[in-house]
């Protein structure tokens, strides 16, 4: 299944930069926390964003595949799947 | 061995990766998407939101029975979908179906989470990727809770 050679081109890069922009997001969740309980977006490894919907922000910033839009969870909410 | 790192959040307390999903049947582009690992899932799921980004009319899939936390209930299965994970290479998960998961509801009152929860209107059901996923990808998890790491190895 691993594959070298049949990876649309891009996407690769594509997949790298979101995973960077959540990474940033994970590196400064705690700073994040004046957000609690609305949502962010990150590009770029920076905060581009702060909005009461994921939906506000996606059309704010619309044509950016990396684009990571998180919500800001209060730390005192347990979240169980 | 290949292997991809994952994120540990120390808020949400759960580890992610980055995956790119898409549908040949449909012909959609590659979607980017962040996976919640979840080893007490047999069958992994797509939120709401990335389902709807691949093009897909979530309201013409079947349905099928699904048990979870606290209740047994009827969700939209997505057939043909395929996860690219990028570690140390690319890895292609083909999939012979997902579940779609729909958008969070609160029920009853505000508890701890309070006002800042109630402020978010629209809050999105995680991706989920299951042992389903990793039993695929023939891999192994790899947890170390003491320095909060995570990775998933495969090859």
């Amino acid at each position: 299944m691993t594959e070298q050679t049949a990876v649309p081109e891009g996407l690769v890069e594509q997949l790298r930069r979101f995973d960077a922009n959540a990474r940033w997001a994970n590196l400064h969740e705690w700073g994040l926390q004046r957000y609690k309980g609305r949502f962010v977006a990150v590009d770029g490894e920076e905060l581009i964003g702060v909005a009461d919907s994921e939906a506000d922000l996606r059309m704010r910033f619309p044509g950016r595949p990396a684009l990571y839009v998180a919500f800001v969870s209060p730390p005192e909410l347990d979240w169980i799947l | 061995m290949a292997r991809l790192r994952l994120r540990y959040s120390e808020v949400r307390r759960r580890f992610t990766l980055t995956a790119g999903v898409h549908v040949s049947a449909l012909g959609s582009p590659h979607v980017t998407a962040e996976f919640v690992v979840d080893t007490g899932t047999g069958r992994s799921a797509l939120s709401h939101a990335t389902a709807a980004d691949l093009g897909v009319d979530i309201g013409r899939l079947r349905t099928v029975p699904t048990g979870g936390v606290t209740a047994i209930e009827e969700r939209p299965v997505l057939p043909g979908v395929t996860l690219r994970l990028v570690g140390e290479d690319v890895v292609r998960v083909p999939l012979d179906y997902v579940l779609v998961l729909t958008d969070l509801r609160r029920k009853g009152k505000a508890g701890r989470g309070g006002a800042p929860v109630r402020r978010a209107a629209a809050l999105s059901a995680p991706s989920l990727f299951g042992l389903d996923a990793l039993a695929r990808l023939r891999g192994r998890l790899d947890i170390d809770m003491a320095k909060e790491e995570g990775w998933i190895a495969w090859g």
